[in-house]
């Protein structure tokens, strides 16, 4: 191909993305744009240290980027892994072992590089157990599959003697750098970075023809397959890439209590919690586990505050009720109501 | 597994309906939409109103517990009243920790109740102060004991909190509380240091904590409490060979440890140590192991419904040790009504008695007794010394300010309390000595230990077929 055709080429892919920014999607990534913009800027203008949003918004970005990843395995890929909670723990575990040894050397509190293995070693472990799991198992077996991986992860670090701390794991108090006080503004804004490359690597995954894929997959495994699709390939990124994204929540996690424990970043908190999210919210989309991540918090934080020890009835009655009247979530409800709109002006 | 597999279903349900919608129920989905938006606005407006109020809540009602005194300028003494002390408590009000949860509670409000009737705490301003409790749950999990410490501190304004009952979570709510400089005021959690070496990083006593204080025993010295059970056996019937049983959990893990290295401290056989899962339904190869081992004494953590499984399937097996101690699951009167007279001759540690000859312990057991059908408790007297440490410490610190109180609590003394004279070291640890308890037949608590407070001497389990 010349470069006058490749330029050609290359304006019709600008023509027909341009064509594809409609009105929509303009005003959402503008809501988006004004959103990241509220969000990275607050700690200017709040207290975000002493007062209750700080931690209260910390704690929607730590469950929302956990529930990012689930919403790619379990939303786009239709893959129900039941397993997130321990690759939340390898991560928080893999910043905590590294750091308390100090292998790096580099004296960093919030070292990159520690994050990044955080990353990195989860995606590793789901490449090895998806591989027999996913070319296996299917559905309920999968979920199983995955459930028994986080019992036999949580076993290996609570009996990890002196390797992992066992049952006492690893308290990183002593390894703060004398010179750094804890703020929560840090931690706030690296959470919501984090929160917001993962939602960005979501978005563009599930628009490339990796996407394409993977919904493929979640629609019809064997349709897919047979249109050529290396099923088991895609499925085990999107498990890879959602145990990276948890991996990464669980060391974001672990600098903030600097007390990692198996009952502490191993609980099935960090599983169920960010599937209600993302059911919540509105599975296979975007925007559905931040939605989830707020409401749920939301119900948690002040129903405790003025329903304590009911709180939990308070969040099973929105649940029940989101799921009777929107299965889709709540960015069901954007689509359904312009529908009603339509009919509305219908009948009138 | 049941709910593991119910969940699985509904999850994949859940996502299938996500994916499909329902086409037919667009009313309906209006009206539940409307629904959720209703409550979200009406808990954002209450949010939103409420930033200065506090919940508190009501006092303990119970039968020989005088009406606390009402806000007013002046009490019946002639003293002027100010305004209330306010202090957070994190406690387990949900998830599987709750049955300790409600005794600390109870115990908590009958202090608060009992020292409002006396007029309340002093302050330095010379006014007299009633107290009251906000509460926050942990929900039995350390991840949700950090997050209550949060919504105390932030939310409530509060710097003074009162601890839960399970380690991990007082851990996770004292790394909270240590970032804020609020004093939390622990009890019921193990105080172990770390070993020199740091292969074992310790517990509340291994933190180096600045802004906490814990009232309670180390881990390590808790076996010794099952030990001075069975030395208080006959000698003839004193058990030689010891087996560890203990849940596989954080919590069961780090007992077990201890205890075991305890015990052969101590020159005791350990034939076996034996970990299993918590809500197991088959020890029967552990019982096997047991007998091949020649074990005739054991020493188990484990939660009131496995350790009732596990006394029913001994009693199966006709397996009979001389002498079955249990932390945890063996002190719930609950475990005495499930097994009734097979729960007879069995040992557990409890951490106090109405029978101690404390002040005020045999009040406050029949006050709990009042209040509960007649049941007793091993543990409220612990809950309600706590309290009223903390309540000492505040009337000497002359403020509620967080610092001043702790400066108090740190090698303080505090004398005549429900557990006696209480002393804290300088690292903020006050060291009690656990109890050694034994079922006696008709579902009578027998102290056994230590021997200044036995009630009783400890009988040897008689075997299941000679009952």
């Amino acid at each position: 191909m010349g470069g006058i055709e490749r330029i050609e080429s290359a304006d019709v892919r600008l023509v027909a993305g341009t064509k594809g920014l409609n009105k929509r999607k303009l005003i959402w990534a503008g809501l988006g744009v004004l959103a990241v913009v509220f969000f990275g800027t607050l700690p200017f203008y709040y207290d975000v240290h002493n007062g209750q949003y700080g931690v209260f918004f910390f704690n929607v970005f730590v469950y929302a980027i956990v529930a990012q990843g689930w919403n790619l395995i379990g939303g786009y890929t239709g893959q129900i892994s039941l397993g997130q909670n321990a690759f939340f723990g390898i991560g928080a575990y893999t910043m905590a072992l590294l750091w308390f040894n100090d292998v790096t050397k580099t004296g960093y509190y919030f070292d990159p590089v520690l994050m990044i293995a955080s990353a990195v070693a989860p995606a590793i472990v789901a490449v090895l157990v998806g591989l027999p799991l996913l070319s296996r198992l299917r559905g309920d077996y999968f979920a199983f599959g995955t459930l028994g991986m986080g019992m036999i992860v949580t076993v290996l670090f609570i009996n990890g003697g002196y390797f992992t701390g066992g049952a006492e794991g690893r308290m990183l108090v002593s390894k703060m750098p004398p010179d750094v006080v804890f703020n929560l503004r840090t931690h706030y804004w690296v959470a919501f970075l984090v929160a917001v490359l993962v939602t960005l690597v979501v978005y563009f995954l599930t628009s490339s023809r990796v996407g394409l894929a993977l919904k493929a997959i979640r629609e019809d495994e064997v349709a897919a397959a047979s249109h050529g699709v290396n099923v088991l390939k895609y499925k085990v990124i999107a498990f890879a890439v959602g145990a990276s994204t948890a991996g990464v929540a669980g060391s974001i996690y672990g600098y903030y209590l600097l007390q990692v424990t198996p009952s502490n970043v191993l609980t099935q908190n960090w599983l169920f919690y960010p599937i209600l999210m993302v059911v919540l919210g509105g599975t296979g989309t975007i925007l559905g586990p931040w939605v989830g991540a707020f409401l749920i918090y939301l119900l948690s934080w002040y129903g405790d505050q003025y329903f304590t020890g009911y709180s939990p009835i308070l969040s099973g009655v929105v649940i029940i009720l989101v799921m009777l009247f929107l299965p889709s979530g709540i960015m069901g409800l954007g689509q359904k109501v312009p529908d009603w709109g339509k009919r509305v002006r219908g009948s009138g | 597994m049941n709910e593991v597999g119910f969940f699985t279903r509904v999850s994949a349900s859940f996502v299938t309906f996500s994916r499909r919608g329902f086409v037919k129920h667009k009313r309906l989905l209006l009206i539940g939409a409307a629904l959720v938006v209703l409550a979200l606005v009406a808990v954002s407006l209450a949010a939103c109103g409420s930033d200065d109020t506090t919940t508190t809540t009501a006092p303990a009602e119970s039968s020989d517990t005088t009406a606390p005194a009402e806000s007013s300028d002046t009490t019946t003494a002639g003293a002027e009243m100010g305004d209330d002390i306010v202090i957070g408590a994190i406690n387990s009000l949900t998830g599987s920790n709750v049955l300790t949860g409600q005794e600390e509670k109870w115990a908590q409000e009958k202090a608060v109740a009992d020292i409002n009737a006396k007029g309340g705490i002093k302050l330095a301003d010379g006014k007299q102060h009633n107290v009251v409790l906000k509460f926050a749950d942990d929900k039995s999990q350390p991840t949700e004991g950090a997050a209550a410490m949060e919504k105390l501190i932030k939310a409530d304004g509060l710097k003074i909190v009162l601890s839960s009952n399970i380690t991990p979570v007082n851990q996770a709510a004292a790394q909270v509380a240590e970032k804020y400089q609020a004093y939390f005021h622990i009890t019921s959690s193990w105080t172990d240091e770390a070993s020199p070496d740091g292969s074992f990083p310790g517990f509340i006593g291994g933190m180096d904590l600045k802004w906490a204080t814990d009232m309670f025993e180390s881990a390590g010295d808790s076996g010794l409490v099952a030990i001075g059970g069975a030395k208080a056996l006959d000698p003839a019937d004193a058990p030689t060979t010891f087996a560890v049983m203990t849940e596989n959990t954080p919590d069961g893990v780090g007992f077990g440890d201890a205890t075991k290295a305890g015990l052969e401290a101590q020159g005791w056989k350990v034939a076996s140590y034996e970990k299993f899962v918590e809500g197991n339904k088959d020890f029967s190869s552990i019982i096997l192991k047991f007998k091949q081992a020649n074990v005739d004494a054991v020493v188990t953590l484990i939660a009131p419904s496995d350790g009732i499984t596990f006394v029913k399937q001994m009693k199966e097996q006709n397996w009979s040790p001389k002498y079955l101690f249990g932390y945890k699951g063996f002190w719930p009167v609950d475990f005495y009504a499930a097994l009734g007279d097979d729960a007879n001759y069995i040992s557990y540690d409890g951490f106090w008695s109405e029978t101690l000859p404390f002040p005020y312990a045999k009040e406050l057991g029949q006050a709990f007794q009042d209040d509960h059908d007649g049941n007793t408790s091993n543990s409220v007297g612990l809950y309600y010394a706590a309290a009223q440490i903390l309540f000492t410490a505040i009337e000497r610190a002359g403020s509620t300010d967080p610092g001043a109180v702790r400066d108090q609590v740190f090698n303080g003394s505090f004398p005549g309390t429900t557990m006696g004279d209480i002393t804290y070291n300088d690292q903020g640890i006050a060291d009690i000595p656990f109890l050694a308890f034994q079922w006696a037949p008709g579902g009578e608590r027998v102290v056994l230990y230590p021997t200044e407070f036995a009630t009783g001497k400890t009988v040897t389990f008689v075997p299941w077929d000679q009952r």
